[in-house]
């Protein structure tokens, strides 16, 4: 790729965040915040976007960002007063900017109309006569004579290079005996240390006992290498950082090569800029270099400082109060990589996951003992196995925060539709998940807050009414539970409206009249297909989108969605999300002669029914009697086709599984194999949607396992019983 | 005359993009020998540590702005003898002559092409070989 399109793709990663910090910002101007470095980088950003903008020679976006700046500093610089209305305005001129960028990314422009519009109003805000329209020369790439009378100050550097950079280092280390008990080696540090240059090693053996009084145990050797190389010494003292309490060691640099100026002690990075700050204008410019006291010294080698100086720094900063030096801003803190290529590594550690099992597998099929030594390495492995995994799991691991942080847009729009008063209350944005979850959670969370807004909230004159604030709240938060990660979508609005939620129900056929249905089935009727309690259609929430179209795709993600609510205190959409999409752990059943796979997170328990447990209702289903509730039976072989006879549950397993259309049931195997961690390959891409199956995977011998879908399963069993609700609980009693 | 590829050159600015953009711009006049930092904090660190010939630094960052790096540096002794060139987001006369007071040795209106930046870094250094 050109190394211009490649910035240019950094550019438009840095508008997000910048976009991000704008609007951060502004929300907690909003807020009340008054600290002017919040104003300052709010100005920053917009300055910055424009910058970068004008550097790829997008014009649309410079001239509006110009505006949007120009009003910015007017307010930073105290011309234009920070009111309330002001803020709002700068929250939609945000909105308009983040079009602009978004646009410019798929190489058009903003829309030009909202733009004028905005642009108008930015205008409106400038106080002192009109806006100067960006002039020519900032979206000019080839910038003019700008007009500034300035004489550059000359400078003469020495055409010499910067002297020899290898430099030879003298390492002596001695380990002691504890460097070896803990399956370390000479030799290993010996063969690091060559990797940094040219060694020449030599044996001091001084201390070796005679023969007759050698202890094994004991460590007698000491080595010394002479290295050459270009490395610092960072990276010398990195060979000894694992084995550091364990091995004396000396690093030294020989016949250290002249340098000119040296810092003369630890330099305190504060002191110096305090200085500076404090000397006034006439010093500083006093002691600007003339052409006379001129030529600069060549760079003396970084290990040549005091090693006292880093940590003296370190300190001199904490000291003042300062951050320590941000990680995430040094150059090389972060690397960028190529997405596909942890995709591929992701791949191959799914391979290593499968390839471990089946290993496992053979080695036990051999007899071998767990306790045996084999059997312990293959403990061992699988450890590791697991560790690559979650490390690899990490590096696509991503806050939640690049989600939540286009919600207060879409609130603050869905806001001025409705004519509701809403604040938006975010927690857990540090929540990470993996890349593939991140990227499709927006659209359920979209859903859920269009939803708790439209719905869920009153009008302020309804809530004033009520006694609540005017302004009502939602709450959307991110937490890790048991292995998934949980989003929550309060408000404290009125909850759901029960009675018209069945009645809803019952018109459209979606129960009967009659049903017995809890509190909470009621408020999860919501989800059924064809449901909507909006009397008209709105134009927020009936986008021809229903819950059930988002829990559907909730569920395309291996999740779950349910709602609670309380009549006048608000209600609570819940997500569950599995934290990755690779990866599963499940129990292996088999069921009619196949292996299958449940998904452990569906499974709440599993048992043995004894005969006098199981009731059978008609000539096909039965409920099961689970300490002082009936739950329906679903025989997993006769729902997906592979046997045409119920299997007697008294002979087989039970699996007691939730589910979010039929609550609990209970799947009816002829065996369970275990718990096992399997990989997820997607059946749809790799052959077709199967109903009652999610995925498939390859299992330690080989063979292919099909991974159930157990609410759909539960709903396919639900389907083929005659139109009725909950005839099993009603049979049953 | 100088070579380009003996100039040490330390790019301040807070966005990656511009440093990048600086940077690519430097490799193309043979300027080879680069490092960034993300502030005038940062930059001060870097210089003590490991002094450079020539500082290319935005104006507007965060923590210590252009300004109060080019005045760190003028002010400590070891790396005053530094040369600075300020990038500006516009044509600001009045910056660049709070620049020009601390001792600024050229400034560079963003955007700029690498013509211009190799012309105000030979203002400086002399035309470079």
């Amino acid at each position: 790729m050109d190394e211009l399109e490649e910035i240019k793709i950094t550019f438009f990663q840095e508008c997000d965040e910048l976009l991000g910090d704008l609007e951060s910002g502004l929300l907690s101007i909003d807020a009340g915040a008054t600290d002017p470095e919040l104003i300052n980088a709010v100005f920053r950003a917009v300055h910055s976007i424009k910058g970068g903008a004008g550097a790829f020679g997008l014009e649309a976006l410079v001239r509006y960002a110009h505006v949007f700046e120009t009003l910015l500093d007017n307010v930073r610089g105290g011309k234009t007063d920070l009111r309330s209305e002001l803020v709002k305005a700068l929250l939609r001129a945000a909105d308009v900017l983040a079009d602009h960028v978004a646009a410019a990314k798929q190489g058009g422009e903003g829309d030009a109309v909202s733009t004028a519009a905005m642009v108008e109003e930015l205008e409106a805000w400038i106080s002192g006569g009109p806006v100067p329209t960006a002039p020519a020369e900032e979206v000019n790439i080839e910038p003019n004579e700008d007009g500034i009378v300035f004489t550059p100050i000359k400078l003469s550097i020495p055409e010499v290079d910067e002297g020899p950079k290898e430099q030879a280092w003298t390492i002596t280390f001695q380990p002691m005996d504890e460097l070896y008990s803990k399956a370390n080696e000479a030799g290993l540090l010996i063969r690091e240390i060559e990797r940094l240059g040219k060694i020449e090693v030599e044996l001091l053996d001084d201390a070796l006992p005679t023969f007759d009084s050698l202890d094994p145990e004991t460590a007698h050797f000491a080595w010394k290498v002479r290295l050459r190389t270009e490395v610092p010494e960072e990276r010398i003292r990195e060979v000894f950082e694992f084995v550091e309490g364990h091995c004396s060691t000396t690093i030294v640099r020989e016949a250290p090569a002249p340098t000119a100026t040296e810092p003369a002690a630890g330099p305190d990075i504060a002191a110096i800029i305090a200085a500076a700050q404090a000397g006034d204008a006439q010093a500083a410019a006093n002691s600007a270099p003339s052409e006379e006291a001129t030529a600069i010294a060549p760079e003396p080698p970084a290990a040549s400082l005091p090693a006292a100086a880093v940590p003296a720094l370190a300190e001199s900063m904490s000291s003042r109060g300062a951050p320590p030096p941000a990680p995430e801003k040094g150059n090389q803190a972060t690397i960028r990589v190529d997405p596909e290529r942890i995709d591929k590594l992701i791949d191959l550690v799914g391979e290593l996951v499968i390839n471990q099992a089946m290993l496992a597998q053979r080695v036990s099929g051999h007899g071998f003992a767990a306790s045996s030594d084999v059997g312990r390495g293959l403990d061992e492995l699988e450890q590791l196995t697991r560790d690559i995994q979650d490390s690899v799991m990490a590096i696509r691991a991503q806050p939640v925060k690049s989600v939540f942080q286009r919600m207060p847009r879409l609130v603050r729009e869905i806001a001025g539709q409705t004519g509701k008063q809403v604040r938006l209350v975010t927690e857990g944005e540090g929540t990470e998940v993996d890349k593939t979850v991140i990227e499709r959670i927006s659209e359920p969370i979209t859903h859920m807050l269009r939803n708790a807004i439209d719905h869920g909230l009153e009008t302020p004159e309804e809530r004033i009414e009520a006694g609540k604030p005017a302004e009502g709240t939602v709450r959307l938060a991110a937490l890790h539970r048991g292995g998934r990660i949980v989003i929550e979508v309060g408000d404290d609005g009125k909850g759901i409206n029960r009675p018209r939620v069945r009645q809803l129900a019952i018109d459209r056929g979606l129960i009967s009249a009659d049903a017995q249905l809890t509190d909470e089935e009621v408020d999860n009727l919501i989800f059924l297909p064809g449901f909507s309690t909006a009397a008209k259609i709105s134009d927020i929430s009936g986008r021809g989108v229903g819950m059930d179209v988002v829990r559907k795709s909730v569920q395309g993600l291996g999740g779950r969605i349910s709602i609670s609510s309380k009549p006048g205190l608000g209600s609570m959409f819940t997500l569950s999300l599995p934290l990755t999409l690779a990866v599963l752990d499940g129990m292996v059943i088999d069921v009619a002669g196949q292996t299958l796979v449940v998904p452990l997170t569906a499974i709440v328990e599993s048992l043995r029914p004894t005969p006098t447990e199981v009731k059978k209702v008609g000539a096909q289903g039965g409920v099961l009697a689970v300490r002082d509730a009936y739950v329906p039976l679903v025989d997993i072989g006769r729902v997906l086709g592979f046997q045409t006879v119920d299997t007697n549950p008294a002979e087989g397993v039970v699996l007691l599984v939730d589910s979010e259309v039929g609550g609990r049931a209970a799947l009816v195997a002829d065996s369970i194999h275990g718990q096992r961690q399997v990989v997820i390959k997607s059946l749809e891409s790799n052959y077709q949607q199967v109903p009652g199956i999610a995925a498939a995977t390859i299992l330690g011998d080989g063979r292919v396992a099909l991974i159930l879908d157990v609410d759909a399963l539960v709903a396919m069993r639900r389907r083929e019983l005659p139109r009725a609700d909950e005839p099993f609980i009603e049979a049953a009693e | 005359m100088p070579a380009a590829s003996a100039l040490s050159v330390l790019i301040v600015d807070d966005q990656l993009t511009m440093r990048s953009l600086v940077r690519s711009g430097l490799n193309q006049i043979g300027v080879m020998n680069t490092r960034e930092a993300g502030d005038g904090e940062e930059a001060v660190q870097s210089l003590v540590r490991r002094p450079a010939h020539l500082v290319i630094t935005d104006y507007n960052m965060p923590k210590l702005d252009g300004l109060g790096l080019l005045r760190a540096i003028r002010t400590y002794e070891p790396i005053r003898n530094t040369a600075v060139i300020m990038l500006t987001g516009r044509a600001d006369p009045e910056l660049v002559q709070r620049a020009a007071q601390f001792g600024v040795n050229n400034y560079l209106v963003k955007p700029f092409t690498v013509a211009t930046l190799r012309g105000k870094i030979e203002d400086v250094f002399g035309a470079l070989t």
